[in-house]
């Protein structure tokens, strides 16, 4: 028998947090001092296959209903009670610091692809390297008026640009959740305005991009 | 005669190769926004920019073939590196 651990959570929401976790399991609370880690008990590891994975997904996004939560990694999973209260002990500082920062807020995700005919192969070595150039060029610009209008709403960004083929940027905002309604508002007009590229709003997710210590 | 370890030979393979590739294509993408700058800087000749863009277009094109062959797709070359986020 282990845990799986789908997030973590203010300790006073404990009592509100239930449901169904992955394949229909019913889910639980551990507490650790403030805080309360929502788990289900499991008998065979884990596979991370597609229906897995969209189950986990719901469950994580459920709980953002009872309140603020620090996401877990898919499959993050602990032997008993006492190894999950162990750890989440040796973390408590830095779970009670990630959760005061993505506290009442949710994640946003803004991706730019580009539409339209698919580009003509490049017939030399200089097509190919000066069209890399222009669009890098133009990801950094697009990245940069993206920002003039959703920064303002936001509490943290990330942004990747170029980050594979047909892909401008791929962005994530930290919003707070009562400017949700006026970010999405604000970034489908955006993808109105774009040329020979489409936005991709999705969201409102859980903070997952925004929990890890690098983001500090 | 058991074994310890119940893996399908062509699980393991393609395994294997998404683990290769993912650092290919890391080291890929980080040479060609050095290259990038460096264009952007304007200090190579025409000659450097060509073979340049000749090395990234090849590389990108047998990345695809290599793809193909694993039966890979883009989002599968990329590492979750846990508390770390992901590789790319």
């Amino acid at each position: 028998m282990s845990l799986l651990l789908y997030g973590v959570i203010d300790g006073d929401a404990a009592e509100r947090a239930g449901g169904d976790g992955l394949g229909g399991s019913a889910l639980r609370t551990v507490r650790v001092g403030r805080l309360a880690a929502v788990v289900s008990d499991h008998d065979s590891p884990l596979r991370p296959d597609e229906e897995s994975l969209v189950s986990y997904e719901r469950t994580v996004e459920a709980l953002m209903s009872f309140g603020t939560v620090v996401p877990a990694r898919f499959a993050t999973t602990a032997q008993s009670e006492a190894a999950l209260a162990t750890m989440l002990r040796e973390r408590q500082d830095e779970l009670q610091a990630t959760i005061e920062r993505v506290r009442s807020a949710v994640e946003f995700g803004v991706r730019v692809v580009t539409s339209g005919e698919p580009t003509t192969e490049p017939g030399s070595g200089t097509d190919y390297m000066l069209g890399r150039v222009a669009e890098h060029r133009l990801a950094q610009e697009l990245a940069a008026s993206i920002d003039a209008v959703l920064g303002e709403l936001s509490r943290a960004r990330t942004c990747h640009l170029l980050p594979r083929e047909h892909t401008l940027l791929n962005a994530a905002y930290l919003v707070d959740r009562e400017h949700e309604s006026e970010f999405a508002l604000r970034a489908q007009r955006l993808g109105g305005t774009l040329e020979k590229a489409a936005l991709i709003l999705t969201g409102p997710w859980p903070p997952y991009s925004f929990v890890s210590p690098e983001e500090r | 005669m058991s074994t310890r370890i119940s893996a399908d030979p062509e699980t393991l393979e393609k395994g294997l190769a998404q683990l290769v590739l993912t650092i290919v294509e890391l080291l890929r993408q980080l040479m060609e926004r050095q290259a990038l700058h460096r264009v952007e800087g304007g200090r190579l000749t025409a000659d450097e920019i060509e073979r340049l863009g000749r090395t990234f277009m090849a590389l990108s094109e047998r990345m695809d073939e290599l793809k193909e062959i694993f039966g890979l797709e883009d989002d599968d070359l990329n590492l979750n590196l846990g508390p770390l986020g992901d590789l790319m």
